[in-house]
């Protein structure tokens, strides 16, 4: 069953690259990078880590979509397509969204990995991963929090930029 | 059949070097962009790959991490796409 999934995982993935860097219009590029995203968030699934799954189908996917997908219309780089392409991106994505929403619902129903350690919390428990972070990671957080205040103050300051020049 | 690490890891270069393609092949800023995420999260799940056949806590932690710079990354970069457009 494991590599009955991973194998259509595969397939999806290789196959939402490849329509990701030849379409012409980047606005079905970013819907492909949002297959890939869900596609990626299931096989962190099929590698036993439930809690990435989580962040990727929920958070990162999105989010990378909403903003990729908002700042390519605004700068104008999508162009518009016939009614017939229209119906056969609709088709595609359909067909790709239930396979998707099935892979995760067999992920969701079947059995788990068997455990790591025997003895103590799970290795792949959110406890588990906790600790970790405010423990011996505990430069890693400060690092990705002090990324992120600095990402946070340099998009204030751009945005202040461009408000002020106009 | 069995799908061990090597199998994850295939995918992972394949994955990997389409996103090398997809940033060097295309002149269009946003699919270049798109592309360098692909290569990033390939990059992601070989960490976790790793950390579930040595069970390890570690390559989830890092995955974690990873992931939130993404999404700032991702945040930063349409803000810049968007501010330089319109200035």
């Amino acid at each position: 069953m494991e590599a009955v999934l991973f194998y259509i995982l595969s397939i999806i993935l290789i196959a939402s690259v490849a329509g990701l860097i030849t379409r012409r219009n980047p606005l079905y590029s970013a819907l492909w990078l949002a297959v890939f995203l869900l596609g990626a968030g299931l096989w962190f699934a099929l590698l036993g880590s439930p809690i990435l799954t989580a962040l990727l189908i929920f958070v990162v996917t999105p989010i990378v979509l909403a903003f990729n997908i908002v700042s390519i219309f605004v700068a104008g780089g999508h162009k518009p397509e016939t009614n017939r392409e229209i119906d056969l991106q609709k088709i595609a994505g359909l067909l790709l969204t239930s396979i998707v929403g099935f892979a995760l619902f067999v992920g969701i129903l079947r059995p788990p990995f068997e455990e790591g350690p025997i003895t103590g919390p799970s290795y792949r428990s959110l406890e588990t991963i906790i600790s970790i972070f405010s423990g011996s990671y505990m430069t890693l957080t400060i690092l990705v929090g002090a990324i992120l205040i600095v990402g946070l103050f340099g998009a204030l300051t751009i945005v202040k930029k461009s408000t002020e020049v106009r | 059949m069995i799908i061990t690490l090597q199998h994850h890891l295939i995918l992972c270069v394949i994955l990997f070097v389409m996103g090398i393609v997809g940033v060097v092949a295309r002149s269009n800023t946003f699919v270049g962009f798109m592309s360098a995420i692909v290569m990033i999260m390939s990059g992601v799940v070989m960490f976790v790959a790793f950390g579930r056949w040595s069970l390890l806590p570690e390559g989830q932690v890092i995955a974690v991490s990873v992931v939130v710079i993404i999404i700032s990354i991702v945040i930063f970069a349409c803000g810049l796409f968007v501010a330089g457009r319109k200035s």
